[in-house]
This record gives structure tokens, C-alpha cells and sequence, in this order.
């Protein structure tokens, strides 16, 4: 099966552009002609399974990490040659936690990260660290996960960058702190205009923030797209089908997940939902449900292993 | 063209005390444990010489000796570790996503521990200098420490903390594992060094005693010969020039080493 899926977004102000970013690390490519198209204001969320090459891509932008080929700007800056420019400009939550400085304390390390950020809002940052439950006297090395990832939270919004560079910003929270951490982003996007790149495997919890969808596996982008345009064209068909039907050849190209019964087939269908209805209609088959799917299900759809990158 | 207003990067100045105060707040301790230990000692010289008639014996102990720069050797190691204490280049994320060049950053970084060590060191000398002369001043007479000849003697402390202090700093700074370099590298050249021994190379032997006994010797700024002038109480060092000489090649060989590990690009930060 070929990923029929779009994996380049219409011409507009980005405010992040890669092309053709390879990246290997010994024997494994971790990015693969990877162009993501993050456009400014955008809440866009990467998704991927682990070892996708999402992480690798956020790194990338802050050149903790450099590409083997191709390049990447954030607001138009090249991330390698004006490096501390863009990382002014970044809000960034790693996903490992034991990220250095592990013997200060962490009023310490929000002193000392305030005075890297002109813009830091100190009244915001006691706020922020008041609705994360942060202990301020607890030493950086002996924070949990979840702890850690607060810290961080606090440390990439108090100074309202104009680019959040989220990876995996939830995951080890619980679920009342998860919560509270999404209300808190999007009440972020309301007071501060920002741009969101967000890589987390929550997509149910993220699906209402969310309008850019880019879907990574191996190290190559398989789709990129407005989830608006996501939803108008992934629907899910239930049908029933005689028996001994041979399918409908004409769709191989867009189906990216089918599971079928003894007499009835599920497909999640890239294209046109009229035009598809038609095609399994005219092939035999009793269409009985057409359906959108949820960010989740498309997720698990995107990332199908066998759906060939285009 | 993006059409929001960017944020600017901070100035140097900033940096520069923002990274005075943190590398302060990250020796505090080690600082606090080393002072503690120069205190006793001072205090236990003066308390000894005020109860004992052997005073002389005792106090030249903790004067302007060569034995003092043994401590001062350790002290540069100590501080390059503190400086990059639990800050391996994998977890060294942080560091480097702050809006400063990178290499810059862990330069300033490397300069304003070198800073604090030579303060570490200036008052270390004023403890002692003050406890010779508490000492002076119970026996009674003229100070009976023991005091350089050269000028050079007032530097070499200083000087062989720096080379310590810039040479454990490239392990810090570029090793994931920096005290299996630190301890691999020397025990591997003594290791090394014993083979032409062994097979009875004397040419090459001849070769390795030379440069042992040269400034390209990694021993010879940190144990200049001192030679006892007597009956001055004083000390002199025997060939200053070739341990000044040593000094600066191997204090370059130390700014080049951070310099191309702070240039080190460290693919593996997480």
C-alpha cells in the first residue's frame, strides 16, 4: 500500500520549515527527508511510534542535535547559524527529564533561566508554578518524571516564546495534573500568540487543541495536513460484503487500515467519501455505515506499517 | 517572513554574571568541606604552637613550603568536577538550549570556574600568611616561615591549580565517563612507558628519560625541584625558567583541549 496522503502543506508563513533533514545515528536513520511545515499559530501535534524520529526532529530545531543533510529555520532563522536567536524564541519541554543541572534547587534553576529570557513574566512563572504544584525547594536530581516535566513546563512558558517545542509534555502526569496542564496550554494560547509543535501519544487528550496534524514513522513523514482536511477526508466504512468478494482493486491505493469480519469489512479510507461509497457499492459490497474517525483511530491509521511511504 | 515581533538573545554581560552566581552556588559545597579543612589545620598550627616549645618544627609545616602544592594540584580537580558535577554531555540538554552560542557558554563556563579557583587559592595563601604570622607573633621575634626567593614560587600554585583545573575540564566537559579518562590515560602511559623498559630499548629509554626531565613532562611544572636555602628559612626553585617554560605548554595545551571540546558538537545530548 502507498501512503496517499498528503506530506506538504499550501505556501504560507511557516514559522517551522525543514527540508530534507537526514539524520543517522550509527546504523539507524533517525530522519529520512523529513520537511515538516509547522505554520505560525498553529497548534501542530507529531505523532509517531517511539523511535519515529520525533524527538530527534525537535532537537534538531534547537541544534541540541545536527542534521547529516538538508536544513531547518524557525521564524525564517537557520537553527544552526543563528542558533541562540531561535532558542530565544523556544519554549521547550525535553522528554528526559535528567536534563543537567540536577543539584539546584528548583527556585534555583527558575532564577537562572529567567535571566537567559528577557521576557520572562515573573508573576507568570509563580502562577504557573502555583497551578503545577511545584515545590520550589526540591532539588532538580530527585524530581520524579512527572515533577520534572512541570518544572519544565514552567521554565518554557514563563517567558512566552513565540514557538512551544513540546515533547511529550504530559506523559508521566496524572491524570488530575494532565488535565490541569492542557488547561493551562490553551489558556497560554489565548494570552500569548503562539506557535505549538506538540509530539505526545495522547492524541485524545490533545485532539481539541490541536489544527496541524504531521504523522512520522521511521524517520519519514507520512502525512502532514490541517486536521480540518484530516477529517473531511479519513472516514471509516462499514460494510457488508457476499461471500467470496474480492475487494475493490481501485481502492488498494487509499485504504489504510482494513479489518474484516466473516461478512462484513471495516475499511478507514483516504478520499473522497462519496466517491468511495460508490466504488465499494459498485464492487458488490452493502455500505452500512460511513463514519469519521477520532484523531485516535486516525492516528493508528496513519501510522499503519503497511502503508508505504509516498 | 514571519511578521511577530522575536525575542531578543541575552547580552554577554548577563550571562557572564548569571554564570558567576551558578558556578558559585555549584562549589558552594565542596568550598565550604575544603575551607573547613584549611580552617582546622590553621586553627590546629596556632593552638600547637601557643602548647608547644617545639614550635618551630610544627609551624614550618603549613608555611610557603613545596608541600603546599599538593593540596593546590587537588583543588583544580575539584573544582572542574564541581563545576560540571552530574552534567555529562548526554545530560547536558539544558546547558545547551539556552539562547547563547553553546561553545561560547561552556567557555564562560570553564573561565568563571577558573575564577572562582584562583579566589579559592588567593585565600588560601591569606590563610596561611595569617596563621605564620599568628604563629610569629606567639613565638615571639622575627617570622621564622619559610619564604621563597623567587616570585615565580608565588605563582606556581596558581599556575599548576589552572593546568589541573583546564586539563580535568576536557574530560568534564567532552567524556561521558571522565574519571575512566582521568584515571585510564595516566595508568595506560605508566603501563605504556614500562615496555621499552622491559625489552631493553635503551635508545628509547634514553628518549623517555629526556622528556621526563623536560618542560614536555607533564610532572615537571607541578613538582618543580625546590632546593632549601639554609639557614634563610627559604626556598628557592632550582631552573624556574624550565618549570615556567613547562607551565605555559602545557596551560596551552589546556586552553586548546577545551576549547576543541567546548567545539565539540554533542550529538548525544538528550
Amino acid at each position: 500500500m502507498t501512503n496517499p496522503l498528503p506530506t506538504r502543506l499550501a505556501d504560507g508563513v511557516m514559522a517551522v520549515n525543514t527540508r530534507g533533514l537526514r539524520k543517522r545515528f550509527g546504523a539507524v536513520e533517525a530522519l529520512n527527508e523529513l520537511s515538516l511545515q509547522v505554520p505560525e499559530g498553529a497548534v501542530y501535534l507529531l505523532i509517531g511510534p517511539n523511535g519515529a524520529g520525533k524527538s530527534t526532529a525537535l532537537r534538531l530545531l534547537l541544534d541540541l542535535v545536527r542534521a547529516d543533510a538538508g536544513s531547518a529555520s524557525v521564524f525564517g532563522l537557520d537553527v544552526v547559524a543563528d542558533g541562540p536567536a531561535v532558542r530565544a524564541n523556544v519554549g521547550y519541554v525535553p522528554e528526559h527529564h535528567d536534563w543537567g543541572y540536577g543539584w539546584m534547587r528548583v527556585h534555583q534553576l527558575l532564577a537562572h533561566h529567567a535571566q537567559y529570557f528577557s521576557t520572562w513574566d515573573q508573576a507568570y512563572a509563580s502562577r504557573l508554578a502555583e497551578r503545577f504544584d511545584v515545590d520550589p525547594n526540591r532539588k532538580v536530581g530527585d524530581l520524579s518524571k512527572g515533577q520534572s516535566r512541570r518544572v519544565h513546563l514552567v521554565m518554557a512558558l514563563a517567558h512566552r516564546p513565540p514557538l512551544l517545542l513540546l515533547d511529550e509534555p504530559i506523559d508521566g502526569l496524572d491524570p488530575i495534573t494532565r488535565d490541569e496542564t492542557l488547561g493551562v496550554l490553551a489558556e497560554h494560547m489565548t494570552d500569548s500568540p503562539t506557535t505549538m509543535l506538540i509530539s505526545t501519544h495522547h492524541v485524545d487528550e490533545i485532539e481539541t487543541m490541536v489544527d496541524h496534524v504531521g504523522a512520522m514513522r521511521d524517520g519519514t513523514l507520512r502525512a502532514q495536513l490541517p486536521l480540518d482536511e484530516l477529517r473531511g477526508g479519513l472516514h471509516r466504512y462499514r460494510a457488508d460484503v457476499p461471500d467470496g468478494w474480492s475487494g475493490v482493486p481501485s481502492l488498494n491505493g487509499s485504504v489504510l487500515r482494513r479489518s474484516q469480519g466473516p461478512r462484513e469489512v471495516q475499511w478507514t479510507v483516504w478520499g473522497d467519501e462519496r466517491a468511495v461509497a460508490e466504488q465499494l457499492t459498485g464492487a458488490g459490497a452493502t455500505v452500512r455505515e460511513v463514519s469519521p474517525v477520532s484523531l485516535h483511530d486516525a492516528t493508528l491509521a496513519l501510522l499503519n506499517p503497511k502503508v508505504e511511504a509516498a | 517572513m514571519t511578521t511577530i515581533a522575536l525575542h531578543q538573545a541575552p547580552d554577554w554581560k548577563g550571562v557572564l554574571r548569571q554564570q558567576i552566581r551558578t558556578t558559585g552556588a555549584a562549589i558552594r559545597i565542596p568550598a565550604v568541606v575544603v575551607g573547613s579543612v584549611v580552617l582546622l589545620f590553621c586553627v590546629l598550627s596556632v593552638v600547637s604552637a601557643a602548647r608547644t616549645t617545639a614550635v618551630r618544627s610544627i609551624h614550618y609545616g603549613y608555611s610557603f613550603n613545596p608541600g603546599i602544592l599538593a593540596p593546590v594540584f587537588l583543588l583544580g580537580l575539584l573544582m572542574a568536577a564541581a563545576v560540571w558535577q552530574r552534567e555529562e554531555p548526554s545530560r547536558r540538554g539544558y546547558h545547551l538550549a539556552m539562547p547563547v552560542p553553546a561553545a561560547q557558554h561552556t567557555g564562560l563556563r570553564v573561565l568563571v570556574g577558573w575564577g572562582w579557583l584562583m579566589v579559592g587559592i588567593a585565600v588560601l595563601w591569606v590563610c596561611i600568611g595569617l596563621t605564620n604570622a599568628a604563629i610569629s607573633g606567639i613565638v615571639g621575634g622575627a617570622p621564622p616561615f619559610a619564604r621563597p626567593l623567587s616570585r615565580w614560587f608565588w605563582f606556581e600554585p596558581f599556575a599548576s591549580a589552572t593546568m589541573t583545573y583546564l586539563l580535568v575540564s576536557i574530560a568534564m566537559i567532552a567524556a561521558e565517563r571522565p574519571l575512566g579518562w582521568l584515571v585510564g590515560i595516566p595508568a595506560g602511559l605508566v603501563v605504556l612507558l614500562q615496555i621499552p623498559v622491559m625489552m631493553q630499548a635503551d635508545g628509547t629509554v634514553r628518549i623517555l628519560q629526556w622528556l621526563s626531565n623536560s618542560p614536555f613532562s607533564f610532572g615537571t611544572p607541578f613538582w618543580p625541584v625546590f632546593q632549601h636555602v639554609a639557614g634563610s628559612g627559604r626556598y628557592m626553585i632550582v631552573d624556574w625558567q624550565r618549570s615556567l617554560l613547562a607551565t605555559g605548554i602545557w596551560t596551552a595545551i589546556g586552553i586548546a583541549g577545551v576549547w576543541l571540546a567546548a567545539h565539540k558538537h554533542p550529538r548525544g545530548a538528550k
